[in-house]
Formats: structure tokens, sequence, C-alpha cells
């Protein structure tokens, strides 16, 4: 299969190609900057601190925050949703999360359900934006500390009013956390406008950075004043045996991991220079050719009818996984089985089979999705 | 020269940025851990006749420091 040309439609995943800016970034940093940084401020120490500012600078300017302090690097998505939310949560405290929400929303908040520290309850993503402000309205309460929801689920199109949810946390003060790991690169995002309170992303996703880093970005001082995830080594007041009190370095213990912050820097000018508008709208240009051919196919199941960057289909007789195998073999990669996302599944109406996922990224074209197509009715017909 | 003293090295290359962009020459350096009060710490050197311009400018932007050695002060 290595002499074929591989069609990559997994980049809700990951990202696949990266642009060449990226993976000379990555090769610059490894060659030029490869101190520790943070540790020393020699030459090699200085250039990866540098790297790292420089990063922190893009992704403060594009999604809106106030400073490059606000910006808080993780491994990725999933542990800067985990050190948001445990970072300022207590016991007794009530979340409100979506009904379309991954894994890495859903566990770390059933973990603490489990321990007896919170309780939760779910409000509507799917429907009108007045139905599902209402229904979070509805489902405020007393003790309720944090709302916390995916942008953009990694399933569906639709995305959340998060301004409108960003107001009515604000004025029932609620603490505002949104999983932007589909909407990243794709919609436009500013956490002061939004009142945003924590945003996290990936750098692999839809900003077209390397996998190895994700980020808090803050609108507010909340990860300032909150409880530290993971203490050690910052670089700085090294004689005290607690975690510096200001951001970014109170939440990020031991060395960062350069290469890839570098490569993020390199991938949100990318996204600039391509323009997140343009990007989204080819996005959805392709998803509608895709879905205009799958939706008069026979025997195949759609789940969503809003254009984007994902489409979810299954066909009757024949498992997600199946037809993902028989897709590899023709050179085509997707995704099959639940996507660690049962809550989203269950919302679509797919919970019992799992199904297949498409999802398009800057490099494709009309060409690419016109090959799935073919390939997809070839198992069609058997 | 003189130095003045930054909370963390974010905060050293963000004072950095600001200054370079103000077209005020320093560099990041570390500081002798005797001269804090918690260990390592960073801070940025520039030329002292450029003390009270630069001091003045962070303010004005924002951007947090510490204490000013060198020059006569401490």
């Amino acid at each position: 299969m290595s002499e074929r040309r591989i069609l990559y439609f997994d980049n809700a995943a990951t990202t696949y190609p990266k642009p060449q800016c990226v993976t000379e970034a990555v090769m610059r940093c490894i060659c030029e900057a490869g101190g520790n940084p943070g540790r020393g401020s020699h030459i090699l120490a200085l250039r990866a601190a540098e790297e790292i500012y420089a990063c922190r600078e893009e992704a403060a300017s594009f999604f809106g925050a106030e400073s490059a302090e606000r910006v808080v690097f993780t491994l990725n998505t999933t542990y800067a949703l985990n050190l948001a939310l445990k970072s300022v949560l207590r016991r007794g405290d009530h979340v409100l999360i979506g009904s379309m929400e991954h894994n890495a929303v859903l566990r770390p908040i059933r973990a603490l359900v489990e321990t007896g520290e919170i309780s939760y309850s779910v409000f509507r993503a799917r429907g009108t934006e007045a139905e599902i402000l209402a229904d979070i309205r509805a489902k405020i309460c007393r003790n309720t500390r944090v709302l916390m929801a995916a942008h953009v689920p990694n399933l569906a199109n639709g995305a959340l009013p998060i301004q409108q949810i960003g107001a009515l946390c604000r004025e029932r003060g609620v603490l505002f956390i949104v999983d932007g790991a589909q909407s990243a690169g794709h919609l436009p995002i500013d956490v002061t406008k939004m009142q945003i309170d924590m945003l996290c992303i990936p750098g692999h996703k839809g900003l077209y950075g390397t996998q190895g880093c994700g980020m808090i970005v803050c609108g507010s001082n909340a990860l300032t004043r909150g409880q530290t995830l993971v203490e050690g080594g910052s670089g700085m007041h090294s004689i005290d045996p607690f975690m510096p009190t200001d951001l970014p370095e109170r939440h990020e213990a031991g060395t960062l991991p350069t290469p890839a912050i570098a490569s993020l820097a390199a991938g949100i000018r990318f996204v600039r220079r391509q323009g997140i508008d343009a990007i989204h709208n080819a996005e959805c240009d392709l998803w509608r050719l895709l879905f205009t051919e799958l939706s008069v196919m026979r025997g195949v199941r759609l789940y969503d009818s809003t254009p984007g960057s994902v489409l979810l289909f299954n066909f009757d007789g024949i498992s997600p996984t199946e037809v993902s195998d028989r897709l590899n073999k023709r050179g085509i990669c997707v995704r099959s089985g639940y996507h660690c996302a049962p809550m989203a599944h269950k919302t679509l109406g797919s919970i019992d089979t799992g199904g297949v996922r498409v999802s398009f990224g800057a490099f494709h074209t009309e060409r690419d999705v016109r090959s799935l197509r073919d390939a997809i009715r070839a198992i069609a017909h058997g | 020269m003189c130095i003045l003293t930054m909370k963390s090295m974010t905060g050293a290359l963000r004072a950095k940025s600001a200054l370079d962009a103000r077209g005020i020459s320093c560099t990041v350096v570390n500081i002798d851990p005797h001269l804090t009060a918690h260990g390592c710490a960073y801070g940025i050197r520039f030329a002292c006749a450029n003390s009270e311009k630069a001091i003045e400018f962070l303010a004005a932007k924002g951007v947090p420091y510490g204490v000013l050695i060198g020059g006569g002060r401490r």
C-alpha cells in the first residue's frame, strides 16, 4: 500500500498532511533551538524559550486573550480539559455539560461524581439557539460552578452559540470552559468577546501543528487562582516548595515540548494566511458534494444535514469497521467506531452501531472527494 | 548595565518583546539566586540610561516587573 496514493479523511482525529512551514519549523527548532526552555539563559535555552513565547503571542492574538501569559501549554486537549476542570472545582459543586460531549469531558466528570466530589447535569446541545439557551437556563442551579461543553462536536457540524452561552454564564456566575478540539482553526473564537474563561484546544488538529501539545487559552483569571494538577520544576522560584502563583508557569511543571509548540506557531500562521473562513467554506463545499452523493446511494444512512468538516454515515447490513477496512484496502483512511463519544452517538441515534466518520482538511480537493465517493459506491455494490 | 527583575521567563520575554518594539535594546538574563527571595529568576538587562524610559513604558503597557538592580538602585 506504500506505493499507492493515500487519501486521508481522518482530520478530526489529527490533520494530515501538515503544511510545509510546520515541518520546517520543527526542523529549525530541533537544529537551532535545542535547549531546555526556561531553564537557564544560555543561547540555546533562550532560543527555545523564545520559540515558546512566540507561540504564546501567536495563540493569544489568534484567540483574543489579553496577553501571552494567558496561554498555558498542556500535552493535549484532554489534559487541558482535566486541568481546567479540576483546578477550579470544589466538593459539592455542580457541573453542566452538553449532550454531544467527547469522553475527554464526560470521563473526568464521571470520575469526580464517582468519588462523591461533584454532581452534574446534561443540557441539550442540539436544537435551535433558543432551545439550547432555555435548557441551560433551566438547569443552572445554586451550586453550578462550571459549564463545560464542546463548541463543535466530533461527529456533527452544528456549533453551540458560545457567545450567548458565555454571556449567560457570566451573568449567573458560572465558569465557562469550552472544548475547542473540533472548532479551533475552523471557526473564529475570541475568548474575551465570547466570555470564555478557559478554551481548551489541541495543537495538532485544525491548527495544523504536530502532535505533542495542546493549550488552555484563558479569557479570565480563573486558572490563576486554581489548584495545580501536576507539580514539579518550573525553572524559577526553585527554593519554594510550591509552584509559582503566576500564569503560565503555575500550570506548566516539567519540560515543555518545544518542537511541537514551534510547529503550532507555524500552524496558526498557516491558518491565518489561508483564512479561517476560506478553510471552513472550502470544507463545507466538499461536505456538500459528498453529502449529495451519499444521500442518493441505496443503503446509506446519514445523521446530520449541517455542512462542516465532518460527515458521519452508515451502511445497512455492513458494520462501520467493515466499511473502514474496505476503504483502507483502497488506500482511504476514515475512522469507524464510537469515536470516544458515546454521548454524541446516543444523541444522533447511532449508539447501536457506531458509525463511519469522514473528516476534511485544508488540502482536500473535489477530486479526492470523488475518489472517496467511488470507493464507497463500490462497497455499496458489493 | 541595569537589570529589571521579572516574575518569570514568560514575563521576561514579554517585556523584551515590548521593549524591542519600542526600540529599547535589552536581553533576557538569569539573575543570581542570592539576589532573589525565591531562588532562580529571570530579568531583562539594558543600558542604565534607558532605565526610566523602559520602566515607564512597561508600566504603561501593563507588563508586570520587579525591582531594578544596578545604576545605584536596588
